[in-house]
């Protein structure tokens, strides 16, 4: 199986839809009994700062890879007067067959136009399949903004590890879950390895449901982890009806917590980030002091855990 | 943030982190005749394919057990080799990490002492990793050292469950050679391991595009009320091999096709296209309806044999751009040897789904390309209106199995233009364009499942059993009939009396 892609080409707004058509001759085969097909799975609208493009394109080119899509690449940027366009395609061949795996189509958006991007993406949606949104960016400052899009779309992800006020926005967020938005967060998945390591940990012991519980989360003193640390904070308040405490442990780059230590009566889980991959547990009750055990931290990119998120939902 | 101390009992309040996905409880793994090439090129590359995604429970340790005067440092770095060479992307740095969970364990398979050495070392493995008591053991020997691991896996305890914990025992085929066999090796696993412990292991099933044959037929609606004998004409099971034995010789020499690969991946195949949708997705409920298959599938009489089978062996002819070597010009093979490498065979299965439409069966090496693929070949319809009446292409379902993995349906189209013609396309899906990314192995699946307890995809008992009698009746036919493999040029079909096989107005297919 191999790759081609088409080169990216500068198309007004209008002329959008003749652009795809071209990808579609460009991926088609010259030989004899050659055949091209498409083989898109969802549409995929992905959003960012213009400053974080290659971030969002490298996520792009890993998600497609998994998920064959009609791919917006909504960027907004600064000093530009006009949105821009850009189309191009991806196939795979298998001996005379081609097969479009991507067809992708770039804007680049002036703040002011961006409440004009649904009127612009709504009709070229592939329909039929299910539209997934990656808001791969801060907390919208007019949320109908993102309102919008996610009315678009059937499942919407975001990372709030890039929000700038995690608290306040993780509320919104929630609100809207809640309204029965389907919304996956990446940083919540990051935290998987967080949460079984703890739920390991607590099959060491009895759990007495009248012991106090405390949880104190340690994190690095930046917006991600703080984000990162509130969501597995408020979770184990929830599950474990445990007193919750964060603590910023000082500068740092990480985006997951640096440790937990849940006391629940005279038991104590230590669970620490090693630094190298791995969270280390260690449980010690009254009566035993268990050897510690590793679980693997998440290692995916951002790329990899939004083509899981994609696949969850 | 603070919250009230709660009342209800609960046992561990976020257990379903554990067991809501496919989370293996700890467990150490027993690797017998780890030195071999299995392990190497098979076992540990999907160990780290399992850690690279996360699945590896905690404190997950491997104790590799042989003859050889290994150390721990060699085993491993034999193994990071071969993880190397064989693994996925990324997984040689998820050996380094976990490079001090594996050790070597040198012992003979029949020497008590060794495994009462092993038991001390697996309980200190419990000790220090809080593995809990909880072992599996596979045994990835050539079947002569089966007896005495079993034996002594028994005799000093290790196969005892209790207390919570586990011992469970993965077994690699062949599972005998005959069902004679068959019957033997599994009451040996029995006076070990009880059935529900043994996880006997045909990779095949580990694959994506097999297990894809139960959510094609169960999970769509539109598959199942043609799936009977009213609308299907005919199955063909291929599985090809476009290389010879290698340096095989010596072992196919004594199995041949229909023992390699007919006595299970074919008829594990088959039972998946033909059952009957299982009352739950759980193990014995999936195992349950494969075995009717099988016991529906009449023993063939050496007369039925002649008509319905087909043996071949591979001439040497020019193939592939170079001159490939006959059967009897390999290494370890005899010079009269009478070893089938084609075999295809017709099977009726007799039951209300199926009474009428025959399943072909195919396999052979130094065939024209590998393929693996399940093609259902529908009925013509009932009254023919096009091309003046005469009978179109029939409908194909083709599940293709390996490689290109993916489902694909033809039927008629009109052509463009005035006249009323009616050509062949197809409807294609790709795995590798609709599921694109690294797909993991069959072993890390089978490997997950073992640790997990699930045993749906391994052979049961009675399975293997049922699938011997069906092969027997076969190898007895050809004995009593004296039916000698017909040699067929490296790089065809197969010999050509398979093509009437099939019967009027059918033809294999060349996939």
């Amino acid at each position: 199986m191999t790759a081609l892609r088409t080169p990216a080409r500068q198309v007004a707004l209008n002329r959008i839809p003749d652009a795809l058509r071209d990808v579609w001759r460009a991926c088609s085969s010259n030989e004899p009994g050659g055949n091209v097909s498409r083989a898109l799975t969802i549409n995929f609208i992905g959003i960012a700062r213009a400053v974080d493009e290659l971030e969002l394109r490298a996520a792009v080119d890993k998600m497609h890879r998994r998920q064959p899509c009609r791919a917006f690449l909504i960027l907004a940027q600064d000093g530009v007067q006009t949105m821009h366009a850009e189309v191009s395609g991806g196939a795979r061949s298998h001996g005379q067959t081609r097969e479009i795996v991507l067809e992708q189509i770039e804007l680049r958006v002036p703040p002011a136009w961006f409440g004009n991007v649904p009127g612009l993406v709504r009709p070229l949606l592939v329909n039929d399949i299910p539209t997934h949104l990656y808001w791969a960016t801060t907390w919208p400052q007019l949320p109908r903004h993102f309102d919008a899009l996610l009315e678009l779309s059937d499942h919407a992800v975001v990372d709030s590890g890039l929000f700038t006020v995690p608290a306040a926005e993780l509320d919104a967020l929630r609100v809207r879950q809640e309204a029965g938005r389907k919304l996956t967060d990446l940083t919540w998945l990051r935290l998987r390895p967080w949460r079984r390591a703890l739920a390991e940990a607590l099959e060491r012991f009895p759990w007495q449901p009248a012991a106090p519980t405390s949880v104190t989360l340690r994190h690095a003193a930046n917006t991600a982890a703080q984000a990162s640390a509130l969501l597995l904070g408020r979770w184990l308040e929830k599950r474990l009806l445990a007193a919750v405490f964060l603590e910023e442990s000082g500068p740092g780059e990480q985006n997951q917590p640096d440790s937990v230590e849940l006391r629940h009566g005279s038991t104590t889980v230590v669970a620490t980030s090693n630094g190298r991959g791995q969270i280390q547990v260690k449980v010690e009750t009254t009566e035993v002091c268990w050897l510690p055990f590793m679980v693997a931290a998440s290692r995916g990119s951002a790329g990899d855990l939004l083509a899981a998120a994609i696949d969850m939902a | 943030m603070m919250a009230e101390v709660p009342s209800p009992a609960v046992a561990n309040p976020l257990a379903d982190e554990l067991t809501g996905a496919r989370h293996a409880k700890p467990c150490a793994l027993v690797i017998f005749g780890a030195t071999g090439d299995l392990t190497k090129r098979k076992l540990v590359p999907s160990l780290m394919g399992l850690a690279k995604d996360g699945l590896l429970p905690p404190g997950f340790q491997v104790v590799g057990f042989a003859r050889r005067a290994w150390t721990d440092d060699s085993f491993r770095q034999e193994l990071a080799d071969g993880v190397r060479q064989f693994g996925r992307t990324d997984t040689p740095s998820a050996f380094e990490a976990l490079r001090e969970s594996f050790a070597f364990h040198q012992s003979d398979f029949d020497q008590p002492q060794g495994y009462a050495a092993l038991r001390e070392r697996l309980e200190q493995i419990d000790r220090h990793h809080d593995t809990k008591g909880n072992r599996i053991f596979y045994l990835a020997t050539p079947p002569s050292a089966y007896s005495g691991i079993l034996q002594n896996l028994a005799a000093c305890g290790l196969s005892k469950e209790g207390d919570g914990r586990f011992a469970r025992v993965i077994v690699e085929k062949p599972f005998g050679r005959d069902l004679a066999t068959a019957v033997a090796l599994n009451d040996q696993v029995r006076a070990a391991f009880h059935e529900r412990q043994v996880f006997r292991i045909d990779h095949y099933l580990g694959k994506e595009t097999v297990q894809n044959i139960l959510a094609l037929r169960f999970a769509n609606g539109i598959f199942e009320p043609l799936w009977n004998e009213k609308f299907i004409d005919h199955v063909q099971i291929t599985v090809a091999e476009s290389i010879g034995v290698g340096s095989r010789g010596g072992y196919f020499e004594e199995s041949g096709i229909i023992r390699d690969m007919i006595q299970n991946h074919l008829l594990q195949v088959l039972t998946l296209v033909a059952m009957e949708p299982p009352a739950a997705l759980t193990a014995d409920a999936v195992r349950d309806e494969k075995v009717k298959v099988l016991k529906a599938i009449r023993s063939l009489t050496p007369a039925e044999v002649a008509q319905a089978t087909v043996r071949g062996q591979y001439a040497r002819n020019f193939f592939g751009g170079e001159e490939a070597r006959g059967y009897r010009d390999e290494d370890g093979v005899p010079a009269d040897s009478t070893t089938e490498t084609y075999a295809a065979v017709r099977l009726q299965i007799a039951n209300w789904r199926w009474s009428g439409t025959p399943f072909f069966l195919r396999s052979g090496k130094r065939l024209p390309r590998r393929a693996t693929e399940v093609a259902i070949q529908f009925k013509q319809p009932p009254h023919l209106l096009f091309e003046g009446g005469r009978p179109l292409q029939p409908n194909v379902l083709l599940l293709r199995i390996q490689p290109d993995e993916g489902v694909s349906l033809r039927f008629g189209s009109k052509v463009p233009g005035p006249d009323v013609r009616v050509r062949d396309v197809r409807m294609d899906f790709r795995y590798g364009s609709a599921f694109g990314g690294e797909h993991a192995d069959a072993y890390e699946r089978l490997l997950l499942d073992a640790m997990i307890g699930d045993s749906t995809l391994f052979a049961r008992r009675d399975e293997v059993e049922e699938a011997w009698r069906i092969v027997d009746a076969i190898v007895a036919g050809w004995r009593r009939n004296d039916q000698r493999p017909e040699p067929y040029p490296a790089g065809t079909w197969g010999p050509e009396r398979a093509d009437a096989l099939l019967g009027a107005g059918r033809t294999w297919r060349k996939p």
